[in-house]
C-alpha cells in the first residue's frame, strides 16, 4: 500500500513538475522531421542557389508557394537588380605543372588565352611582404588566413549561457571562422588588412590565394560576397595544393599562366515575406536567406527550413491566439553583399520594420560538426555544430532562450552577447541589429559553409523537430511581451 | 622524508592545476576543477610552508620550492578564478 502511495506521489510531483516547465508547443503541429528534410531536399536540387541563377529563382519560387500553401497573407515576391557574376573557365599553370584551382568570385577576368607572367609567393602579403617581394608584372601568391573563434574566453567575456550537456568542449577548443578572411577584409577600408587591394596597388597582375585555413584540400571557397565588383583576377588554391605551389616558388620567381574567364550580366533575385496577423499590429519578424554558393543544405536550406517549419506551424494557431502578428521573411543576396535584406528594411521600414519587436533570424542549424582527420578529409564527429545564438542584453530572452534549448535538447548551443564578434552579429541579423529591432540571431560556421561539401551528410536530421521546437517555444514565450519588455537593457 | 615529500610537492606545483585542468579538461566541468583547484591550493601553501619552516632543509631548496611553489599558486588561482567566474555560465 505504501509503495502505491509513493509511486502516486512521484506521478503527481513529476506531472506537477511538467507542467510547470510550461509546455507551451503543440507537438501535433510541429511539421515532421520527413517534412522538413523534404523541404530541404527540394531547395538543393540545383547545384547552387546563388543570387539571380536558375537555383535560386527555384528556390524562391518553393518558398513563395509554401507560404501560399500554409495560408500566408499578403505573400509577396519583391524583385532587387543585380550584376550576376559567372565564371567559364579558371585555370592556373605553374613551372609547367597544373594546380588544381577555383575561381575568386567577382573578381576580375583575363583574356582567354590567360595572364602569363612570373609567379611569385608573398607570404600572408603584409606590408613588410609586399616590400621584400616585388610583385609588379606578376602573379601574386598569398596564404589566406581566416580568423580563430576560441570558445572558452568569448563565453568568459561575451556568453550568457552555454548547453553542452555532453561535455564537449574543451577549455582550448578553438574553430576556424571560414568566413573571416583576415587578410582579405573588405569591411575595412584598412590597406592593412587587404592584402588584395595591396597587390593591386604594388602593381600584381593576379592573385592566387592558398587556403591554408581551410580543412581539407578543398578549394572552392566562394567569397568574399560582398556583391563589389572587382577588377583583378584571383583564384584559390586547396591547403595541400597551397604546400606544393610554395615548394615550387621555394627558390624565386617561375613562369605561371593563370586563367580566369566568364561574364558578368544584369540579374535580378527576390526577397519574400508573407505574414499571419495576431491580435497586435507589432509583429516578430521570423527569417533567413535563401540563397547559397552551392547545394547549401546548411547554408542556409536549413535556415529556410526552419523558417518554412514556423510558418506551418503558427498557420495553425488560430490568431486569435496569436499575440504577436507573425512576419515570415526569407531575403535574397546574403550572397551579394546582403542587398536583398537592406532593400527590405529600407522598402518597409515604415510598416513591417517599424512594427517588427523582434528579429528571430536563423541561419545553419541543425548543422553537423564535421572535422578533418589526418588524411585531409572531412570526417563526421556525430556531433552538433557549435551555434551561437546572438541577443541583445534582455533577461527574458536569455531565460526564454536557455529554457527552450534546455527543453529541446538542442545541443551544443551557446547563447552569447549580440557583439560577441564585433559591433554588429554576424550573418542577416546585423542589419535589423543597426536599425534597432531587438535580436535573436542563431547561427553557426562549420567548416564546410561556403565550399562545395555543404551537402545532404551536413544536417543532423535527428535535430531537425528539436530545433523547429526550440524556435517555436522561443516564439511562443516572448510574444507575450510588450516592445519594451523586448528592448535591451541600457548599457 | 617529511622534508623530500614537500620538497617534491612544491617543486611539481606548477604543475598541479594544468594536470587537473586536463582532467577536467571541459568548459562544462568548471565546478570539479574548482573543487580541484581549492584542493590544489591547500596542499601547495601546506607544502611550501611545511618546507620553509623544516630547519634540516637547505636553503637552495628552500628557495627553489618556494619559488615554484608560488607560480604553482599563481596558475592554481588564475585557473580558480576562471572556472569559478565560467559556472554561472554552464
Amino acid at each position: 500500500m505504501n509503495h502505491i502511495m509513493r509511486l502516486s506521489f512521484i506521478i503527481l510531483v513529476a506531472l506537477f513538475i511538467r507542467t510547470g516547465t510550461g509546455e507551451v508547443v503543440d507537438r501535433a503541429h510541429v511539421p515532421t522531421r520527413g517534412e522538413i528534410m523534404g523541404w530541404i531536399d527540394k531547395l538543393c536540387e540545383p547545384a547552387n542557389r546563388r543570387p539571380g541563377e536558375p537555383g535560386d529563382l527555384q528556390g524562391e519560387n518553393f518558398i513563395f508557394n509554401k507560404f501560399k500553401e500554409f495560408g500566408l497573407q499578403d505573400v509577396t515576391k519583391e524583385p532587387v537588380t543585380i550584376t550576376v557574376w559567372r565564371a567559364k573557365k579558371w585555370s592556373l599553370v605553374v613551372g609547367g605543372e597544373k594546380i588544381p584551382c577555383f575561381y575568386g568570385l567577382n573578381t576580375g577576368f583575363t583574356p582567354d588565352t590567360g595572364i602569363t607572367a612570373d609567379t611569385v609567393f608573398v607570404n600572408g602579403g603584409s606590408m613588410e611582404d609586399f616590400e621584400k617581394t616585388d610583385v609588379k608584372g606578376k602573379i601574386a601568391v598569398i596564404d589566406m588566413s581566416f580568423a580563430m573563434l576560441p570558445v572558452f574566453p568569448l563565453l568568459l567575456l561575451k556568453g550568457y549561457y552555454l548547453y553542452d550537456p555532453d561535455n564537449t568542449f574543451t577549455w582550448w577548443w578553438t574553430q576556424p571562422a571560414i568566413w573571416v578572411r583576415k587578410n582579405w577584409n573588405v569591411d575595412s577600408r584598412d590597406l592593412t588588412k587587404n592584402a588584395y587591394e595591396r597587390a593591386r596597388e604594388m602593381g600584381a597582375l593576379a592573385v592566387v590565394w592558398i587556403l591554408k585555413d581551410q580543412p581539407t584540400n578543398i578549394n572552392s571557397h566562394y567569397g568574399p560576397y560582398d556583391g563589389e565588383m572587382k577588377d583583378l583576377p584571383a583564384i584559390y588554391v586547396g591547403k595541400m595544393d597551397g604546400i606544393k605551389l610554395r615548394n615550387l616558388l621555394s627558390r624565386g620567381a617561375v613562369k605561371g599562366t593563370l586563367v580566369q574567364t566568364g561574364t558578368k550580366t544584369p540579374g535580378v533575385m527576390h526577397n519574400i515575406h508573407g505574414v499571419l496577423p495576431g491580435k497586435s499590429k507589432e509583429n516578430i519578424l521570423i527569417s533567413s536567406h535563401h540563397d547559397s554558393p552551392f547545394r547549401g543544405y546548411t547554408e542556409d536550406a536549413s535556415g529556410i527550413g526552419m523558417v518554412l517549419s514556423l510558418a506551418k506551424y503558427f498557420s495553425r494557431v488560430p490568431p486569435e491566439k496569436r499575440e504577436k502578428t507573425l512576419v515570415f521573411y526569407a531575403s535574397a543576396g546574403h550572397f551579394y553583399g546582403s542587398k536583398g535584406i537592406t532593400n527590405w528594411i529600407e522598402k518597409h521600414g515604415k510598416d513591417y520594420v517599424a512594427d517588427a519587436v523582434l528579429n528571430l533570424n536563423i541561419e545553419h542549424v541543425p548543422a553537423k560538426y564535421f572535422e578533418e582527420d589526418k588524411d585531409g578529409k572531412f570526417v563526421d564527429t556525430g556531433l552538433m555544430q557549435l551555434g551561437g545564438i546572438f541577443i541583445d542584453n534582455n533577461d527574458h530572452m536569455k531565460r526564454s532562450i536557455r529554457e527552450a534549448v534546455v527543453n529541446n535538447n538542442l545541443s551544443r548551443s551557446a547563447i552569447i552577447a549580440i557583439d560577441a564578434l564585433g559591433k554588429d552579429p554576424p550573418g542577416e541579423a546585423r542589419f535589423t541589429h543597426r536599425v534597432g529591432i531587438p535580436v535573436i540571431h542563431y547561427i553557426s560556421g562549420p567548416a564546410y559553409l561556403l565550399v562545395d561539401a555543404d551537402n545532404r551528410d551536413k544536417i543532423y536530421q535527428e535535430k531537425l523537430v528539436p530545433a523547429a521546437r526550440t524556435f517555436i517555444e522561443i516564439v511562443e514565450k516572448l510574444s507575450a511581451l510588450s516592445r519594451e519588455e523586448l528592448k535591451a537593457k541600457e548599457k | 622524508m617529511g622534508k623530500n615529500i614537500n620538497f617534491t610537492i612544491s617543486i611539481l606545483s606548477p604543475l598541479l592545476p594544468l594536470l587537473a585542468m586536463l582532467i577536467f579538461n571541459k568548459i562544462t566541468q568548471a565546478i570539479p576543477l574548482l573543487i580541484a583547484c581549492i584542493l590544489i591550493l591547500v596542499l601547495i601553501l601546506w607544502s611550501v610552508v611545511a618546507l620553509v619552516r623544516t630547519k634540516e632543509t637547505s636553503s637552495a631548496m628552500k628557495i627553489l620550492g618556494t619559488v615554484l611553489g608560488v607560480i604553482g599558486l599563481f596558475i592554481t588561482v588564475l585557473f580558480g578564478i576562471l572556472s569559478a567566474l565560467t559556472i554561472p555560465k554552464i
